[in-house]
């Protein structure tokens, strides 16, 4: 969790320049604008093509998400860091595009007291954690899991918030992501066992 | 436990997480239809405004054409005191007979013969107002024509008196 927010503040951290550009936004300027999106866009991409799963998806929400940010950049007024601001109105970009198709998510079978044991410890060292490798065993997921997993890893969010945006239970949002960590364990092993 | 490591791991290289890149595209797409919209909405508020009108206007033609408001309620607003005279009495001679009908009908099952006279007298008479309805909108000797609609209703509440003064049940 330290390294997020150390890169949280590393994005929040413009300081005066960073509040002029979001100013000068705000007043309608096009260069500020392009250049708020500059640092912005590409980690907004990867929440979305996270949530998404799909690249061509992943672009519409993202034009999505910046024409209603720069829309309602009004009603920002630096309460908050501009990225988790921005960040909030992607993920829920996301959500209403996939409420909108009118598909639940589908997440992992709750089955408690049959669950399987933790992992076996002694294969702990069987396999090499790679980003590529994370990334490939999370597409892999059911999405709701999928989901879960990635806003309470990589976006920072905690089961409270992830439960408020999702529309879950807060021990759903708990269960759902030590399934979903242990899955994308067990999918690595896999990979590694069909690579040799 | 690898749970862990695992966790471990993603904290630890979260910014290596976000590998991909957007296409150029998309800036494309949010910069470009701002001017499109803004038109859009500018001709959208006139097409809306040019609705509101046509449909304010349909309406009141409608509700000219049809006179669909030429009832007992607006008997008050009407200017010309014979026409008033009219909706008044029409609106008393119709109260009066439904009540005797009321009472009449209360009595089909004692004199069964008499349903069919009573009803087929009132359709007549409902026929010929009808009639002089439609001769009162197409402005025949308009005096004429509300006396004979008054005495059309008079004759009817009078028919039923007599019947029901003869049945007596």
């Amino acid at each position: 969790m330290l390294s997020l927010k150390l890169k949280v503040n590393k994005l929040e951290n413009y300081g005066e320049n960073h509040k002029s550009i979001i100013d000068a936004c705000k007043k309608g300027d096009e260069r500020q604008k392009y250049r708020l999106y500059q640092m912005y866009s590409k980690a907004m991409f990867n929440v979305c093509y996270r949530m998404m799963n799909n690249r061509e998806e992943a672009e519409d929400m993202l034009q999505e998400a910046f024409t209603q940010a720069f829309l309602k950049l009004d009603s920002f007024r630096y309460e908050s860091g501009f990225g988790s601001w921005l960040k909030r109105i992607v993920i829920n970009t996301c959500i209403n595009a996939k409420s909108k198709r009118k598909v639940e998510l589908t997440y992992f079978e709750e089955m408690h007291k049959f669950d399987k044991p933790e992992i076996d410890e002694n294969n702990e060292e069987e396999f090499q954690l790679t980003v590529a490798g994370i990334t490939k065993a999370m597409e892999k997921l059911p999405e709701g899991g999928r989901i879960i997993f990635s806003l309470y890893l990589l976006e920072g969010y905690d089961h409270g918030e992830i439960s408020q945006i999702l529309n879950i239970t807060e021990s759903t949002s708990k269960s759902q992501f030590m399934r979903a960590k242990r899955r994308v364990v067990e999918i690595m092993k896999e990979q590694k066992t069909e690579m040799r | 436990m690898k749970n862990d490591h695992l966790e471990e791991f993603i904290k630890a290289n979260r910014e290596a997480f976000d590998m991909y890149e957007p296409s150029e595209k998309v800036w494309e797409q949010i910069s470009k239809p701002k001017r499109k919209t803004k038109i859009v909405t500018f001709t959208s508020y006139f097409l809306r405004v040019a609705a509101v009108l046509a449909v304010v206007a349909v309406f009141s033609v409608v509700i000219v054409k049809t006179n669909i408001f030429n009832s007992g309620e607006l008997a008050e607003q009407t200017t010309d005191p014979e026409l008033r005279e009219l909706i008044e009495a029409e609106a008393f001679y119709a109260s009066q007979v439904n009540e005797k009908m009321d009472e009449i009908r209360k009595c089909y099952l004692t004199y069964p013969d008499i349903k069919a006279d009573v009803e087929m007298d009132l359709n007549e008479l409902q026929q010929m107002y009808n009639v002089l309805k439609s001769d009162l909108q197409e402005n025949v000797s308009k005096k004429t024509v509300i006396e004979a609609m008054i005495e059309n209703n008079r004759y009817r509440l009078k028919m039923v008196d007599e019947v029901l003064d003869q049945i007596n049940c």
